[in-house]
């Protein structure tokens, strides 16, 4: 687009005026202060972009009359335009495109701006000092795509995010130096976990170590075993001599002693008892001998003394008076009791002769015919009576009729026995007289009888019992000399039987001797004696138990027994502590092996480290792509600096270099949206703020003039408007940039305003086909 | 011949741990952590229970590094098991458990012929009678590069020739090339069956008339060792043909889900999508499954998915249905790299710049040199090119992606 005439209805200072034709190169329009150069410039940027908000000084109300607003006549790809701004019901104002015949509005003039924005165009195209003193209008967002790689398809701060994507998730996989990566954590895991592998790695070796020693142990276990086997026999076989030494001194006593002892091959069991016993014997013997003898004497003097007294015919002759006075005793008492008797019954049997006289008399009865006469008479009236009729009453007398017929046979027969008791009483009493005379003749024999006897009518039983205690008296004497008779026989024998009795003894005692082959008791005795300690000796010696002989176990010295046997009790002791120890040792070994064999200790360890090494894996891969990429963008971002730096750089670079005269060689835009550097010509890098006001002044318009031409690229480009802004150059910097402008110029329409005389001047000089406008 | 019947296993690595266990639950992790000596608790048992004669054992039974008591008093009660039975054992040494390593002098009962660093022939007997002749030999070191199969030769009378061999055959690569030697070479050399060990995956190199085979390890121990794993047994019929059986032994398997957000829009929906897929996973076993899951593809849900603490939420929540280890994000923007490369833009610089980083030395110093403050620690190594590449890619595609993103 070039701007052919510029026409002013209304625009601050201005009002109703013309400017051109302008040249589609440089045009300068020149002018004091104040006198409206900025308003000019602000003009045009209003009507291709609108006015300014309401209240800004850049909206440039008409002060001096006329619409609000103006013209530019332009050519666009050699078309004639008219673009007009008026102020409207838009704050922006009301833009007509007049284009031959047809007009158009807002959208067609955007058509034509082919997309730059007004701030664009502020910042790039059209500004003043003030925006050119101000880096950061190049880096507003549309622009800094431009000088940062717009065109390759991605913003700097795109770059700068993708940037910050990558480090942020690089850092929490791994950082070299980092503690908090997760590979960081993981990897001093890993060195734990390997520390914990480093310590049982020698586990094996361990296990191996447990093994031999399992062997060995076996072995030490065997050995000590015989060993001990060996000393618990040598020990039992000290202890054995040790017990057994008293039994040998006693044995050796024993048949010291019975060698002392005379030699008595045999000797009668319990000789010296029984000899003592016979001897015993004997003097019981010889004592019942005295006795018996003293005894048999004094028998014999009894005997005599009873011989004397004795008188076996008194004793008979008196035994016999005895036996008749007894027997006439009851004799005579009887004949007594008889004639008394006699005398009584004939007493009785007289009495009872009278009674039965007088019983007689009074039992005589009446005559027979009497009685015989009253009866008939008596039967008669019976008849009489029976015959009358009264037959009751014939026989009711005939019945009592019969009555005195009864008693008197009873009176007659009762008498018939009375006469002959009275007979049978007179022939006894006869009888009983012969009888008392009979009685009288015994009585007078025994009476004469006794009379001889005892000289007396009578017997008395005094002289019956002197009798018999004179009887008794002399059986007793007969009878005590008996048995003395009968004593002394005995006593006899008794010595006879004794007599014997001490021959025997005394035999025996011979006998014993003889067995003993000793001549004497005292001999006897003696041997005895010897024989009795010797068979206790023996029998002593055949308890003590002998001693098999151990040639190998004879001590050298007997006082060592006791200590050579305690010095192996040690020893065996030792052996089986250490014996113990050995088992408990190859149980802890035996242990350990089990254990060792099921630990899964190791196992689980590798599993952890395999585990941690498969999360570094996984996290490693993703932190190598991401190093990677990293890398790969870097690398792009050099080839982008150095071989593809925005055409803009590029062009800013050639600009900037012809401004500052081969002192500064390249401007460069960092890819992630870093600030921009520029290169001296030493390769040193400087940030813009370290430059000169004047030099980063020539930097902005460089990278400024840069960016117009790279818009050339795009479009028909708009023209250019610098307001004073080599203001801070020194000449030499201002011609070179004059002359870059007058570059720019060959493609562009530039329309430079400015208060200083001298550009002007340079301006004519440096770009002759330049126009120059006075606003005066 | 006889027709007789050999198991054959490798890289039991006893005990050795398990990656990626943090979000196992305790009981779980216990099962893992005994899950290599349950895998060969499992080949003892099935060697018993096949009445087969004999077990080979090709390498690496066990980290010398680990010093694992644990794994060699299993190793030795496994072993007495069989001794119990009478069979016999056939062990070599490999990389991992190497003869100058630790716990290679640890005692065996006496049915286990372990083989030195020499190769020497054992007969199988039996009954009394030779079925068939081993001939191994065991790594002196961790690191050896000879080919040791070069040594081995069958005896001539051999009714049946087994070679047990700790070897990288043919250079297969995520290997190590130790006791390296050729599929042709092995083939060739007079052997019935080569007992291979070494390569964690199982395949059968050939199968007639030498049959070379890898069983794999019997218990996958991380993510990357995924499905059924276990041993083979080798039935060798009255012709001399070998007849392999796979038999799982595993006691806990490893699923790796891969899972394109291409489709997805939502949080929700790939949640539902992770779920239903851990569920089928861990409904192939019949033990526990632990799953990786791994979300790629470009889309819209890249976003979302890109923000901290997400990959953890999702695991979180996948574990209510079944064990996982991680979920492990490497998706893309939504973006079309090749023609923002061709625009003029910084984000192209960058793509075009990330695109030749690996050939151009410079730059390819100074990602290694930015990576060094972390990876020249000597608990990580540098990555190899494979891997930088992958990581070069996921970096470009991040730092696209914070470009782009607005």
């Amino acid at each position: 687009m070039k701007i052919e005439n510029i026409h002013v209805e209304g625009f601050g200072v201005w009002n109703d005026k013309t400017w051109g034709p302008l040249e589609p190169g440089l045009n300068v329009f020149h002018g004091p202060n104040e006198t409206g150069k900025s308003t000019l410039m602000t003009l045009i940027r209003s009507i291709l972009f609108g006015f300014d908000r309401r209240g800004n000084a850049r909206r440039y109300e008409p002060l001096n009359g006329g619409t609000h607003g103006g013209w530019l006549d332009v050519r666009v790809e050699d078309r004639p335009l008219r673009i007009e701004r008026k102020a409207g019901r838009h704050v922006r104002g009301t833009v007509t495109l007049y284009d031959g015949e047809s007009t158009g509005t807002e959208a067609e003039l955007e058509k034509l701006l082919a997309g730059t924005t007004r701030t664009l165009y502020h910042n790039v195209f059209a500004f003043g000092l003030e925006e050119l003193e101000q880096f950061h209008t190049l880096q507003d967002t549309e622009v800094a795509q431009h000088i940062s790689g717009a065109g390759l398809g991605i913003g700097a701060s795109k770059w700068a995010s993708v940037q910050r994507d990558i480090d942020a998730r690089q850092s929490a996989l791994f950082l070299p130096r980092g503690q908090n990566g997760s590979i960081n954590v993981a990897l001093k895991e890993l060195e734990a976990v390997r520390e914990d592998l480093d310590r049982t790695e020698h586990q094996p070796e361990e296990y191996w170590a447990a093994h031999e020693a399992k062997i060995r142990l076996a072995a030490e276990l065997n050995a000590l075993e015989e060993i001990a086997a060996d000393l618990r026999q040598r020990a039992s076989a000290y202890e054995k001599r040790l017990k057994s030494r008293p039994n040998i001194e006693r044995r050796k006593n024993i048949e010291n002693t019975l060698g002392t002892l005379p030699i008595v091959e045999e000797f009668p069991d319990g000789g010296v008892e029984r000899l003592t016993m016979l001897r015993n014997q004997i003097q019981t013997l010889q004592a019942e001998m005295e006795s018996t003898r003293r005894e048999a004497d004094q028998r014999r003097l009894r005997r005599m003394d009873l011989k004397s007294q004795a008188d076996p015919e008194g004793q008979e002759r008196l035994s016999r008076a005895i036996e008749k006075m007894r027997a006439l005793v009851p004799k005579m008492d009887a004949s007594r009791r008889i004639y008394e008797a006699s005398i009584d019954r004939l007493d009785a049997t007289s009495q009872e002769s009278e009674a039965h006289n007088t019983a007689l008399s009074g039992l005589r009865p009446p005559s027979r015919f009497a009685v015989f006469g009253f009866i008939a008479l008596i039967w008669a009236g019976t008849a009489g009576i029976a015959l009358a009729g009264h037959l009751f009453a014939a026989l009711a007398l005939l019945a009592v009729s019969l009555s005195p017929l009864w008693w008197y046979r009873r009176r007659a027969s009762a008498f018939t026995v009375q006469q002959m008791k009275a007979s049978d009483c007179a022939e006894r009493l006869n009888a009983w007289r012969n009888e008392v005379r009979r009685v009288a003749d015994e009585a007078r024999e025994i009476e004469a009888e006794v009379r001889r006897l005892t000289g007396k009518p009578e017997v008395m039983q005094e002289d019956i019992d002197l009798r018999v205690a004179e009887v008794e008296r002399l059986s007793k004497i007969a009878e005590e000399l008996r048995r003395v008779e009968d004593s002394v026989v005995r006593s006899e024998e008794d010595l006879r039987r004794i007599g014997n009795q001490e021959a025997e003894r005394k035999g025996e005692i011979g006998a014993l001797l003889a067995d003993a082959k000793a001549a004497s008791e005292q001999e006897f005795l003696e041997r005895g004696e010897a024989w009795k300690l010797r068979q206790q000796l023996l029998n002593e010696l055949e308890r003590i138990p002998v001693e098999a002989p151990e040639p190998a176990m004879l001590f050298d010295v007997r006082g060592n027994e006791q200590e050579a046997y305690e010095a192996t009790v040690a020893e065996l002791e030792a052996t089986r502590q250490r014996l113990d120890e050995v088992r408990h040792e190859s149980g802890r070994v035996d242990e350990r092996i089990f254990i060792m064999e099921r630990s899964e200790e190791r196992s689980r360890t590798l599993a952890r480290q395999e585990l941690i090494l498969a999360k570094i894996d996984a996290s490693s891969e993703m932190w190598a792509v991401l190093t990677l990429c990293k890398t790969l963008l870097d690398e792009t971002r050099k080839i982008y600096e150095t071989e593809r730096q925005p055409e803009v750089l590029r062009q800013a670079s050639a600009f900037y270099n012809d401004m500052t005269d081969g002192r500064y060689l390249r401007v460069i835009a960092p890819l992630d949206g870093g600030d921009i550097q520029v290169e001296r010509s030493d390769g040193v890098r400087l940030a813009p703020e370290l430059l000169s006001r004047g030099t980063a002044e020539q930097l902005y318009l460089a990278m400024r003039l840069a960016l117009v031409r790279e818009y050339a690229g795009h479009m028909d480009p708009l023209p250019v408007v610098f307001d004073d802004v080599f203001v801070n150059f020194d000449p030499e910097r201002t011609r070179n940039t004059l002359r870059a402008v007058g570059k720019l110029a060959e493609t562009h329409q530039i329309l430079l305003f400015t208060c200083h005389p001298h550009v002007v001047g340079l301006v004519e000089e440096v770009v002759p086909s330049s126009r120059i406008f006075s606003l005066q | 011949m006889e027709s007789l019947r050999f198991i054959h296993a490798a890289d039991l690595h006893l005990d050795s741990p398990f990656r990626g266990l943090a979000n196992a639950n305790p009981r779980l992790r216990d099962t893992l952590q005994s899950a290599t000596v349950g895998a060969l608790e499992a080949i003892v048992d099935h060697t018993i229970l096949s009445k087969s004669d004999f077990l080979v054992l090709a390498g690496d039974l066990y980290d010398s590094l680990d010093r694992s008591l644990r794994a060699l008093v299993a190793f030795r009660r496994q072993m007495e098991r069989l001794a119990e039975r009478d069979i016999s054992v056939y062990i070599v040494h490999g990389n991992h458990d190497p003869l100058n390593g630790w716990g290679s002098d640890f005692q065996l009962p006496p049915n286990v012929t372990t083989f030195a660093g020499k190769p020497k022939t054992e007969p199988v007997i039996r009954r009394g009678k030779e079925i068939a002749r081993v001939t191994g030999i065991s790594y002196v070191r961790e690191r050896v590069t000879d080919n040791l199969a070069a040594a081995m030769h069958p005896e001539e009378d051999s009714p049946y020739s087994v070679g047990v061999l700790h070897a990288n055959v043919g250079g297969q690569t995520g290997h190590a090339d130790y006791a390296p030697v050729t599929l042709e070479e092995l083939a060739g050399s007079g052997f019935n069956y080569w007992a291979l060990g070494h390569v964690h995956t199982r395949s059968v190199l050939a199968a007639e008339p030498v049959t070379v085979a890898y069983p794999g390890n019997p218990q996958g121990r991380n993510a990357r060792e995924t499905g059924a794993r276990g041993c083979l047994q080798v039935d060798v019929d009255r012709s001399g043909r070998a007849h392999l059986e796979f038999i799982e032994m595993n006691r806990v398997r490893w699923e790796h889900l891969e899972i394109s957000i291409r489709e997805i829009s939502t949080i929700d929906n790939l949640l539902t999508v992770l779920m239903d897929r851990g569920r089928e996973a861990a409904s192939r076993f019949d033990g526990p499954t632990v799953v990786r899951c791994t979300l790629i593809g470009n889309g819209a849900l890249h976003r979302d998915l890109r923000r901290d603490g997400v990959s953890e939420d999702l695991c979180e929540q996948l574990q209510s249905t079944v064990c996982t280890e991680t979920v492990r994000i490497a998706t893309g923007p939504e973006l079309d790299f090749e023609s923002l490369a061709r625009t003029e833009s910084l984000v192209a610089d960058f793509l075009k710049l990330a695109n030749r980083a690996l050939e151009n030395p410079e730059i390819r110093q100074k990602l290694t040199d930015s990576l060094s403050p972390l990876f020249r620690r000597k608990e990580l190594s540098l990555p190899d090119d494979v891997r930088l590449r992958e990581w070069i890619e996921r970096a470009t595609a991040l730092g696209v992606d914070l470009m782009m993103d607005s």
